[in-house]
């Protein structure tokens, strides 16, 4: 079941296109970055995280990997898949694990074109920087991108509107590129709400030296334990469980 | 059924999504979070001169948001409740209804304009005293949207005003344009929401990594004239050579050119897929 609901994913019409667009605007970048100093190359190949990939992998993911959450409904057999042989509780883990594991391929993937486009720029020396800077920010990344994939899934499964989705996880996570300076009082709602929906964390590059990296992580356990509880509450209220 | 009367029923349309409301609630936290950051409190506050600020700072991204998010369920309501189908078989025709949804979109904008001017004179109240308001409209307004030092804040928020309702419904247009051609709201929401993101992104960070490139004139000429400067408010700050009055009247050709285009090709559209 799991290879059928990876495929669903992987078949949106959506998903060449952003890919092919980041590459672009990416290549566009380390090249015209080239053109100013070595010193440059070696900053914006580093940053890539911090805006172009953030933005591209919220964009994938509530594009693609939240819509097998509504795909039954969308295409009329929601009532077939609740007959499901091995119990609905089973399809929904399974799809949360297709999502997890779709976010996870894109991460790489964005990660390949990161470190494609720097390879061309850089010195070999450079390039291992690259490298070693990328390889310490992917945990992050990933973990970020994965909760959000599994947060974005729940929002999806609970409104029962991609379109919901997309605006409420959209707009939470694009918070932290609007709330800046002065708003960042620790553990004030602001606090929450720039650092609290997985975005600060696949920047990575102020994660890593956040003083409240722990409590950031049980924020974040609590918020996904939270939400999969309550989309397990509502399904079982809608008798989808 | 008469004009008023399908205006009104496109209106119930466009207010009973659930993802309208979504979006105000958090757009609202946000500006009002945002006014509180705009204002310095070591300052005394002019309530009017923070008025004028406020939607060139972050307003506009908002009424942005909230323009996408309502436009872009208006033409695919029908398909999506699946009575498509029935539309076809209006008495008025599809040029009308066209019509329509594209005049409430009008009402729609001024009415958002109006909520987010609303919100923020009583976020502005809780800072200023209410005593002397009127008689501060009546004085002179440095403000970097006006280049004019003789204007006074009356005048300017007018322009502000009509600037903003104007090119909010530009913007409304150009989704309800791009509604033609895509079938799925939730897909209509992402190309317009990412085509007014992906201009931002460009000015307040692409911008930055490809200044020496041989054309970036022409990219900076085009955040400047296209959509996002129209809503950004580059078309007052002096970097469009064109008085105030003849930059109204270019967005309102621009927006009378847009209605037009659209009831072209919605009308050409369904005649398409009549097999007409």
């Amino acid at each position: 079941m799991l290879p059928w609901e990876i495929k669903k994913i992987l078949r949106n019409n959506w998903g060449l296109p952003a890919v092919l667009a980041v590459f672009g605007f990416w290549s566009v970048m380390i090249y015209f970055a080239a053109q100013k100093s070595p010193a440059q190359v070696l900053a914006t190949a580093n940053s890539f995280w911090h805006v172009l990939g953030t933005l591209s992998i919220g964009f994938l993911i509530l594009a693609m990997t939240a819509k097998i959450f509504i795909l039954d409904k969308e295409e009329g057999v929601k009532e077939v898949i609740l007959t499901a042989r091995h119990g609905r509780t089973k399809v929904f883990l399974t799809r949360l694990g297709a999502a997890g594991l779709c976010a996870l391929f894109m991460v790489l993937l964005l990660t390949a074109i990161q470190l494609a486009g720097a390879a061309l720029a850089v010195s070999p020396g450079e390039f291992t920087e690259v490298v070693r800077s990328c390889a310490a920010s992917l945990p992050y990344v990933l973990a970020g991108s994965v909760l959000f994939s599994i947060f974005a899934a729940c929002v999806c499964a609970i409104f029962q509107s991609h379109t919901s989705t997309v605006i409420l996880c959209g707009l939470l996570y694009g918070l932290t590129f609007l709330l800046r300076g002065k708003l960042l009082t620790d553990f004030s709602i602001e606090w929450f709400l720039e650092k609290g929906f997985f975005s600060y964390a696949i920047r990575s590059n102020e994660i890593t030296d956040e003083p409240q990296l722990l409590q950031l992580v049980i924020w974040y356990m609590i918020l996904i334990a939270g939400t999969v509880l309550l989309t397990r509450k509502l399904q079982g209220r809608r008798h989808e469980l | 059924m008469g004009f008023s009367k399908l205006a009104w029923m496109e209106g119930k349309k466009l207010f009973s999504q659930r993802e309208l409301y979504i979006a105000l609630f958090l757009c609202t936290v946000l500006y009002v979070m945002s006014l509180d950051v705009l204002i310095d409190s070591t300052q005394p506050v002019v309530f009017w001169q923070e008025m004028a600020t406020v939607m060139p700072y972050i307003g506009y991204m908002l009424i942005a948001v909230i323009v996408v998010v309502g436009v872009s369920r208006c033409m695919p309501f029908e398909r999506e409740q699946e009575m498509e189908e029935l539309l076809v078989t209006y008495k008025g025709g599809r040029v009308q209804l066209l019509a329509v949804k594209q005049f409430f979109l009008f009402l729609f904008c001024v009415l958002i304009v109006l909520i987010y001017y609303g919100i923020a004179s009583l976020v502005l109240l809780a800072y200023a005293s209410p005593t002397g308001l009127f008689a501060q409209m009546g004085e002179s307004a440095p403000n970097y949207v006006n280049p004019n030092p003789d204007w006074i804040f009356a005048k300017l928020m007018l322009l502000e005003g009509v600037y903003m309702v104007l090119a909010s419904y530009i913007f409304a247009l150009f989704v309800f344009l791009l509604s033609l051609f895509i079938k799925r709201s939730v897909f209509i929401m992402l190309t317009a929401g990412g085509i007014f993101a992906l201009g931002e992104l460009c000015e307040k960070y692409i911008f930055y990594y490809i200044q020496t490139m041989p054309g970036i004139d022409y990219l900076v000429y085009g955040y400047t004239y296209g959509l996002n400067g129209i809503m950004s408010f580059e078309y007052l700050e002096g970097h469009v050579p064109l008085s105030n009055t003849e930059v109204l009247l270019l967005f309102l050709c621009l927006a009378a050119g847009l209605f037009t285009l659209n009831l072209l090709l919605g009308r050409r559209r369904i005649r398409v897929a009549l097999g007409n």
